[in-house]
């Protein structure tokens, strides 16, 4: 009665809904375009600084070209029309350390920003996707 | 609803006071809420106020983000610092497209520009904006709010470093309507972004409406205020202009405002919302109300009724009571009251038909009755019988025994006598000694039976604490339909039949017709002569009375005659007896003697002294005013009172000797002179005789009228004479006719003479004439 | 390279035999002891020897370290980059104008500098690291320490225009003329006036 109720209408429209929703645009506009990015960067970077867990890798760094360039990346990555001016993953991290922890602690930061800007979970999915690669580059293996 | 009902009354209290509330509440809540919106909205503006200049350091701060960008960029540092001049300025005019500034220069650190992407011709100028660089010691841009040519320019500077800071970028956009609609957006308020110059106000964005910004450097050119209510085109506003930069002589405002019909808009909502939920409060109240009203006055109409028909004297009513409020309360109190009242009046109907002292019904219960059994036969053309029981000399019992003993007797007799008559029979307590009996369908004959019956009752004779007590009754009958045909009609008829049976000494009588005419004339004889005193229908008689010593005829006795206007002259003998039962004597008695003695008086005047003698009758004597008046009239008139008698008889004297003794006193003290009438026909003793203050002794007519052949009564006479004469009293004989009787009355010292053989009773002025006349033939006789 | 090998040693010899030393004692404007100042001595009329040095400037904690560094023309400047990090060393100056990434792992190849004159050089990642470098084209230079002092040995006797600099400086010293191999070891004193620099940025802590 009602399962079948909910099969036959309702999840199919919910995936609709969900599903169009995640084609409306690229993920950049979705996720806010310039305005959005430069907030998500500036609480990532903000945060990630603040936290004790990740905060080591950001002392004495320039946050203002900090911010300026992972808005850039984020920009790029996500499909906005910014050209990313700044150095590889690797070049950017190499001799820093990073741990998987630090890494993780990042992430969970961006997931946290994401779901209080109220990103849809596809959308944070997709993000955070495109960001998982660079792991490699960022954490350093302990040899 | 009438506007005097109880109903109506709640229901205007009720909507009312409501009403009352609602209004003052309103005000109350009106008054509260244009203070409030007041407050809010000047706790708004500040708010706005911070607002404003926080967007304004936000934007401040993305400008310089946008900026220092640029300022960052290897390749435009390499140009700046190699002195590359294209390649600075095509940066410049790059990123200015890009980032949409409006102004964008380069300037080197002592103030000249090196390059600017509004004019190549500035270049080597002096720097515009020295005050910008000035601002802080901190290493990042610079922003300000600046004046420049008639519009509003964010400016932005910050150092191109090289490390070192070798230049600074300023960048520059306008401020238009546009940014103003962003703070509005944000802070809700109406943004206006204006400069005072050497002009006064100038305008360089505004949410407000054209013709509003029109009207506003007129509105702020009265006062440098911080905080104030503007009006603008119509519109009022709370308004608060803030600093937002420019210099001491050119500052720059923001005008932050909000109108007040904004703020007033949901306050007038609100009141709205009131009213209309007051409409419906007053209504509902009226309705329920008008309910209330209802539950109130229906049972109370209910018992308003009931108290009705109780006054009506229906005292069976079923009187609901509800509920234990107050309205059950005055329920079951009317319920009470119907009750107490029934109670009351069959208590007050018992009292009012039973007599008090025997149980039996009294005379009132008696005549309904009889009215009834009257009616019921006559409608079956029955007959039926009363009988009047009067118990023979019971003052005495009560006078000898008293009064309590005399009581018991009547419970006594009240009893027997129920006892003695059939169920149907009703017997009453009809007055002090009286006893009715009803006997319906009984005829006067038969009522003989019953009459001997209740004789029979009374010989067995009464005991009184161990004392034999011997009573008899009298009883008078009268029948329907025979003697009667209501009920007034036949006691009347057995009331003079149950006298008659007691004079006749027979104890028993029925009633004959023959009595009742007498009174029946007596009753309107009454009234006759009361109206005669009034309009001197009486006249005065005057019988002289004639001294046997010498002829003379000085003294007269004085007799009321009434002359009525259609019955003709009325005798004496039937109405002065009926006066003297009525007490009316008492006003024949008094007008008699202001006339005699009026009329005696002016006799004196003309120097006529005769005596005259008036009559008194018992109630006369017994009136205790009486001296008084005799003395006052005697004054009136100017008369000795030598010249006045008065004339009583003895048994009127015997009825209270005592307090009648007392009267005489008095009246023998005046002067005048008493006489006894009727000497010998009374029941005085001769004790009493020793007593009185008589002057005179009268000898009935009785005993003279055959003194000259009766040798009786001419023994009695003499003796008579004899003892007045030693007791020192003038003697009168009356009836006096014939002379062989005015020569033995002389023969045995007689005084005075006074019969038809002189005169009979004559008016004042025949009076005097006779007398003239005897005088005159006298005189003639002796001389 | 023989002969001026050779020439070097003549002069070696010569000079040796009569090599002095020269104190300079450097001060500010309040006259306080001058760090970090140079003082070299220019050989009066004839040119110096040039020298094939190394100098190493390296990137500790995100800083140049040292903050000036004094050297010859012709010095091949090392950038170590002891934090191991990604730094990009560059410099507009018209002594030096150059740009080096330097990356974790990586040795970068040092640097010549051969015209003499004040570089300035910066980080374009960590906008703050600042460094001065004076080049200067005499063998016979040193940095001042705390104490503001500086010994230059081995000195030919002869006459020298001396020379003190500071980055800081609001102007250029006045020079000196100094004699060296004179019997006393002459002591110089440049009091230099400083300058107020603009304000630095500065890297964020957390």
């Amino acid at each position: 009665m009602l399962s079948t109720y909910l099969a036959r209408f309702l999840l199919p429209a919910l995936l609709l809904l969900t599903c169009s929703q995640a084609h409306a645009g690229t993920l950049y506009e979705r996720l806010g375009g310039d305005a959005g990015l430069t907030d998500i960067a500036n609480e990532l970077i903000d945060q990630s600084a603040q936290d004790p867990d990740t905060r080591r890798s950001f002392h004495k760094v320039d946050i203002v070209r900090l911010k300026r360039l992972l808005r850039e990346q984020l920009c790029e990555l996500t499909g906005g029309p910014c050209h990313y001016t700044g150095d590889t993953m690797q070049h950017v991290h190499g001799g820093l350390g990073i741990t998987e922890g630090e890494f993780y602690g990042m992430v969970d930061h961006l997931r946290a920003i994401l779901d209080a800007r109220g990103i849809a979970q596809a959308d944070k999915n997709a993000l955070l996707a495109l960001l998982a690669p660079m792991k490699r580059d960022i954490v350093e293996e302990r040899k | 609803m009438r506007t005097q009902s109880l109903a109506f009354r709640i229901v205007v209290l009720f909507v009312g006071l409501l009403a009352a509330v609602l209004l003052l509440t309103f005000v109350v809540v009106s008054a509260a809420n244009l203070q409030i919106s007041h407050t809010t909205t000047a706790a708004e503006l500040q708010t706005g106020e911070r607002v404003l200049h926080r967007l304004l350091e936000q934007r401040g701060a993305q400008l310089a983000q946008a900026a220092s960008v640029l300022a960052q960029d290897y390749g435009f540092r390499q140009a700046v610092a190699t002195r590359d001049a294209d390649t600075i300025v095509s940066v410049l005019q790059n990123s200015g497209a890009r980032i949409q500034a409006q102004l964008l220069m380069l300037s080197s650190l002592d103030n000249q520009i090196i390059a600017d992407t509004a004019d190549a011709a500035h270049k080597g100028k002096p720097y515009p904006f020295p005050q910008l660089l000035n601002q802080t010691s901190d290493a990042t841009g610079k922003t300000d709010i600046e004046w420049i040519g008639g519009k509003l320019y964010w400016l932005v500077a910050v150092p191109v470093r090289v490390p070192l800071p070798i230049a600074w970028v300023t960048m520059g956009f306008v401020v238009d309507d546009a940014t103003a609609r962003d703070m509005q957006a944000l802070s809700g308020l109406q943004v206006t972004l204006l400069g005072h110059g050497a002009e006064g106000y100038e305008i360089f964005a505004s949410t407000l409406p054209t013709d509003q910004v029109r009207a506003l450097p007129n509105s702020l050119s009265r006062a440098d205020m911080k905080e104030a209510t503007i009006n603008l085109g119509g519109e009022s506003y709370e308004a608060r202009l803030t600093r937002l930069g420019g210099s001491e002589r050119e500052p720059i405002y923001g005008l932050l405002a909000r109108a007040r019909s904004e703020t007033l808009a949901p306050f007038y909502k609100l009141e709205e919302t009131l009213v209309i939920l007051a409409g419906i409060a007053l209504l509902l109240c009226l309705v329920a109300g008008l309910k209330i009203a209802a539950r109130i006055t229906q049972p109370l109409r209910g018992l308003a009724e009931v108290a009705r028909r109780i006054q009506s004297g229906d005292y069976r009513q079923d009187v609901q009571v509800q509920d234990a409020s107050e309205i059950g309360q005055l329920a079951g109190s009317v319920a009470h009251m119907q009750t107490a009242i029934a109670e009351r009046e069959a208590e007050i109907m018992k009292l009012a038909y039973q007599d008090a002292l025997t149980g039996l019904p009294n005379r009132v219960r008696f005549v309904r009755a009889l009215t009834k059994a009257i009616e019921r036969a006559r409608g079956e053309g029955g007959k039926l019988t009363v009988l009047l029981i009067g118990l023979d000399r019971f003052q005495q019992i009560n006078d000898t025994l008293g009064h309590p003993m005399g009581d018991r007797v009547l419970v006594e007799v009240g009893a027997r006598l129920k006892e003695a008559v059939r169920d149907d029979d009703l017997v009453a307590r009809q007055a002090g000694d009286e006893f009715a009996l009803l006997l319906p369908g009984v005829d006067a004959a038969d009522a003989l039976h019953t009459i001997a019956r209740i004789h029979r009752v009374f010989d067995r004779h009464f005991e009184l604490d161990g004392r034999p007590l011997d009573l008899r009754a009298s009883v008078g009958a009268a029948g329907f339909p025979e003697h009667g045909d209501d009920a007034t009609e036949l006691m009347r008829c057995v009331d003079l039949a149950m006298y008659r049976a007691k004079r006749s000494g027979e104890r028993q009588a029925l009633y004959d017709p023959t009595y009742r005419t007498f009174r029946q004339e007596h009753l309107s004889l009454l009234g006759d002569l009361q109206r005669a005193v009034e309009r001197n229908e009486l006249t005065v008689y005057y019988q002289p009375k004639v001294s046997l010593a010498d002829g003379s005829a000085n003294e007269a006795e004085a007799l009321v005659r009434w002359m009525h206007p259609e019955r003709g002259f009325v005798p004496p003998g039937d109405f002065i007896p009926f006066a003297e039962q009525t007490g009316y004597i008492k006003e024949v008695t008094r007008w008699m003697l202001a006339r005699v003695i009026s009329q005696v008086g002016a006799w004196s005047e003309t120097g006529l002294y005769l005596k005259v003698s008036v009559n008194l009758s018992t109630r006369d004597l017994l009136d205790p005013g009486l001296p008084e008046l005799v003395a006052s009239l005697l004054e009136q008139a100017g008369l000795a009172p030598d010249y006045l008698c008065l004339e009583i008889t003895e048994s009127g004297f015997m009825e209270e000797p005592a307090h009648a003794l007392d009267i005489l006193r008095k009246l023998r003290a005046l002067g005048v002179s008493l006489a006894i009438d009727d000497y010998g026909t009374g029941f005085s003793s001769l004790a009493y005789l020793r007593k009185l203050p008589i002057t005179e002794l009268k000898i009935d007519r009785a005993f003279v009228l055959e003194i000259d052949r009766n040798a009786g009564d001419a023994l009695i006479v003499r003796s008579t004479i004899e003892l007045g004469k030693r007791l020192g009293l003038k003697v009168v004989a009356e009836g006096v006719e014939t002379q062989p009787i005015v020569d033995v009355l002389a023969e045995m010292g007689c005084d005075l003479i006074q019969g038809y053989f002189y005169s009979k009773p004559l008016p004042a002025e025949a009076f005097l004439q006779w007398r003239e006349t005897h005088m005159g033939a006298v005189t003639m006789a002796s001389g | 390279m023989q002969k001026s090998c050779f020439a070097a040693l003549i002069l070696a010899l010569s000079g040796w035999a009569q090599a002095a030393s020269v104190e300079i004692h450097l001060v500010d404007g309040a006259g306080k002891p001058l760090a970090d100042a140079a003082a070299y001595l220019e050989p009066l009329g004839s040119k110096a020897p040039a020298s094939k040095a190394t100098a190493v400037i390296d990137q500790v904690d995100k800083e140049f370290v040292p903050l000036v560094t004094v050297m010859q023309t012709g010095t091949l400047v090392r950038f170590p980059n002891r934090d191991n990090i990604r730094h990009h060393v560059y410099s507009f100056s018209p002594a030096k104008t150059f740009d080096l990434p330097l990356y974790s792992g990586t040795k970068a190849d040092p640097v010549l500098f051969d015209k003499p004159g004040q570089v300035v050089l910066g980080c374009n990642i960590h906008d703050w690291m600042i460094a001065y470098a004076l080049v200067v084209d005499t063998p016979w230079f040193g940095k001042s320490n705390e104490q503001g002092l500086v010994k230059i040995d081995d000195i030919p006797p002869g006459e020298y225009t001396a020379r003190a600099w500071h980055p800081y400086q609001a102007a250029d010293a006045a020079a000196q003329t100094i004699k060296v191999g004179a019997p006393a070891e002459p002591k110089l004193h440049f009091q230099i006036k400083l300058a107020p620099q603009p304000p630095r940025p500065k890297p964020k802590s957390y």
